[in-house]
């Protein structure tokens, strides 16, 4: 259980798109629709797991001289894997994916989580993160590419939601793209907000006070 | 001696770790056969896009060698009336990668049905194209495809489509002698 913060934190408290801002691009382009943005977000997170763990497994081998390159490889031999299987059996998701599913290799959320975590933590740890991480990038890609696609084209996962809405193309092309993605990272910053004020707050007890020196711990300056 | 240290052992290792990689990829290649998809229809496919011209249970392949590159093959059915051209729009427009098309013609030259198989567009914009009730438009045009519409918001892919469609009407023209 002692693990269980490193898979929670990247679903909201520090979410790679939502929170750390990391993969823009992606995010913005293949979430026109909702079944796009879920293979997106799937084939990232299968290839964030795999090169967590590997990378957490063969960090001790690595000379420090050539880390980077050597995670780029791991990574770049996922991704590769990733997309013969996806052309091979999903060739429609490889088509609509298109270049952003080789461009998942330089994807700043998988190096830096194979910089900052894999390479310091152990394999369950890093395997755990990378799945935290990685269903973060999906749910927040989902949720983006839900409301594009709803508003776009006034359908979900393909299925029409009736006539009664007109679709607005607006939602569909980058800058509505732009706009969903700004409101997102606004309503995730409020309730993130909430929950941090809503937490007691911690006595400042005259251990942690700089000046418990100078009055020796009376404990009257409250 | 420290120095040399410095050098030898990353290139070994990121040698070692490359030489592994390749290894597992190769065979993943071999496994998935990603290099075996040709640009031909599968066995599925022929029976799948069967209706796109009438009397036709499954395609047949018919043995034409063109020099057009955009012309993929060219199939028709038993009774060798109708024809099918298989086409991409390379060249002409599109975006990252051609769309692919079938176009199935009646002997006299018009369109029996136009059927979009491969649509690499943007998802929910130019992939309108594949719209069935938007491609009921090609049906009976002959000669030129010029006069069908674009569709709001999907005009770059609609015009790369037509293009593509005029280029199988022209081709048409002239493999029909050599084939009907």
């Amino acid at each position: 259980m002692k693990y269980m913060k490193e898979f929670t934190k990247g679903i909201l408290k520090e979410n790679p798109v939502l929170v750390m801002l990391l993969g823009t691009c992606p995010t913005l382009a293949t979430t026109t629709l909702l079944s796009s943005s879920l293979g997106m977000g799937l084939a990232t997170t299968f290839v964030l797991l795999c090169s967590n763990i590997v990378i957490s497994l063969i960090k001790n081998f690595i000379p420090k001289e050539v880390r980077l390159p050597s995670y780029i490889l791991v990574i770049a031999g996922f991704v590769t894997f990733v997309s013969f299987i996806l052309q091979s059996y999903l060739p429609s998701l490889y088509e609509s994916l298109g270049i952003f599913l080789s461009l998942i290799v330089v994807n700043c959320i998988i190096l830096g989580r194979a910089e900052m975590f894999a390479s310091k933590n152990n394999v369950i740890a890093s395997a755990l993160d990378g799945i935290g991480m990685g269903i973060g990038f999906t749910l927040a890609l989902g949720l983006i590419g839900s409301i594009r696609e709803i508003l776009g084209c006034g359908t979900i996962l393909g299925i029409s939601i009736g006539n009664w809405f007109e679709p607005i193309i607006f939602f569909i092309t980058p800058a509505g793209g732009f706009l969903v993605f700004g409101v997102l990272i606004a309503v995730v910053n409020t309730i993130l907000k909430a929950k941090t004020n809503k937490k007691p707050k911690e006595e400042f007890g005259c251990a942690n006070c700089p000046s418990k020196d100078v009055c020796a711990g009376k404990g009257e300056c409250k | 001696m420290k120095n040399m240290k410095n050098i030898i052992v990353p290139t070994i290792v990121l040698t070692i770790i490359s030489t592994i990689i390749a290894v597992l990829l190769a065979l993943t290649y071999n496994l998935t056969g990603v290099g075996n998809l040709g640009t031909g229809l599968t066995d599925e496919e022929l029976s799948e896009y069967a209706n796109i011209i009438p009397n036709c249970k499954k395609l047949e392949l018919v043995e034409y060698t063109s020099e057009e590159k955009d012309l993929l093959g060219i199939y028709t059915n038993e009774s060798k009336e109708n024809l099918v051209l298989h086409i991409k729009t390379a060249g002409y427009a599109g975006k990252s990668k051609p769309i692919e098309a079938l176009v199935g013609f009646n002997s006299d030259g018009s369109i029996t049905n136009v059927k979009v198989i491969a649509c690499p567009e943007t998802p929910g914009l130019g992939t309108k194209i594949q719209d069935e009730k938007y491609l009921e438009n090609y049906v009976g045009v002959k000669e030129t495809a010029n006069d069908v519409d674009t569709i709001t918001s999907a005009t770059i892919s609609s015009k790369a489509l037509r293009s593509g469609v005029e280029f199988a009407l022209k081709q048409f023209e002239v493999v029909k002698e050599a084939v009907l």
